[in-house]
């Protein structure tokens, strides 16, 4: 019963975690996969609107976190985001979701 | 087992006691005595088992508790082990607030005229409080500046566009912008809206993450309003 539970609780978490936005904002960068190419996997989409409402544009552009004003310039890989750098910053569990294969959908969509 | 083997031994002496004439009694109390000390005299050659006492040489424990190592290894099971792991994963995801439910939040967020996120209204009616530092125990960097620079490329009056400081750093702080993109120094940087269109100065953001309200010309050149 208390396993049922947690799988209910967790189907549930999953399911309200695909519900992004289906149409683009201004802002929304998708990220172009030099490493591998589009076709095996979705590239990341980084929404900017989504981060705006939580984080002043300084938060993320300054020389620690080290995101240029300029988009494309970041060479983000994923071992670089496990190593936490670039979205690693904060996308390790805390403050915001970690890297996994439940969230890969997240960023990684169409 | 020691007190009890004692409690038994006297038990049974007593019995014998009670139970003999005195003759006998004198008897017994020699033959018992020979016997007690042959008795010692053989347990040191005799294995220390047989006795409840420890072997020569070790110290007597006394009435501490013996403690023996488990009779056999517990058997972990590695299956379980990880299906225990995956419950109490799952718990703690249970007990995490319910993510943040975008959709509900991109329709609470004012729009523009052209159905754009609004964000400076956003800002001033307080429906978002943004934070300059993802880490809460840090200090917030930002600097804010409140004077404003009038930008006047073409010379013609009407052309020109007042930037707020105010505004741009509600968002931003100074090394945002300054060196790479506006040199500190004012009226150095030749911005004309080529070069915007091309993505330099102003153009970095405005136009892709930011925009400038209301929508075309008049976000920036509003000089019109101005009445001085």
């Amino acid at each position: 019963m208390k396993l049922l539970t947690c799988l209910v609780a967790l189907g549930m978490q999953m399911a309200s975690a695909s519900c992004a936005l289906a149409e683009s904002v201004v802002g929304d960068i998708t990220f172009e996969r030099k490493s591998k190419g589009a076709d095996e996997f979705a590239p990341a989409v980084f929404p900017h609107w989504v981060h705006r409402v939580k984080y002043k544009c300084y938060a993320c552009h300054n020389k620690q976190v080290n995101f240029a004003m300029k988009a494309d310039t970041a060479a983000i890989t994923m071992d670089l985001i496990d190593q936490g750098k670039f979205c690693g910053t904060c996308h390790k569990g805390k403050p915001a979701f970690g890297v996994s294969f439940e969230t890969c959908i997240k960023c990684h969509r169409k | 087992m020691r007190y009890f083997l004692r409690f038994s031994l006297l038990v049974c002496c007593s019995l014998l006691v009670a139970c003999s004439t005195p003759g006998m009694l004198q008897r017994m109390s020699q033959s018992f005595h020979d016997l007690s000390t042959k008795v010692a005299a053989a347990t040191d050659h005799m294995p220390a088992f047989l006795f409840d006492r420890p072997a020569p040489g070790i110290p007597d424990p006394g009435d501490a508790p013996v403690v023996r190592p488990p009779r056999r290894v517990p058997f972990i099971d590695p299956a379980i082990e990880e299906m225990k792991k995956a419950i109490a994963l799952a718990e703690a995801r249970a007990k995490e607030p319910p993510p943040a439910n975008w959709v509900e939040m991109f329709k609470r967020l004012p729009k523009d005229d052209e159905d754009n996120i609004d964000w400076m209204a956003a800002l001033t009616d307080k429906i978002i409080t943004p934070s300059g530092q993802y880490d809460p125990e840090v200090a917030d960097v930002g600097k804010t500046e409140d004077f404003d620079v009038e930008l006047s490329t073409s010379g013609k009056p009407k052309r020109m566009v007042v930037f707020s400081h105010e505004s741009h750093t509600k968002w931003l702080t100074c090394t945002n912008c300054h060196p790479v993109i506006f040199k500190k120094e004012a009226g150095t940087a030749k911005i004309t809206m080529d070069a915007i269109d091309e993505g330099k100065y102003c153009g970095v953001c405005h136009d892709k993450v930011a925009m400038a309200q209301p929508s075309g010309c008049k976000g920036c050149h509003k000089v019109k309003a101005k009445k001085s």
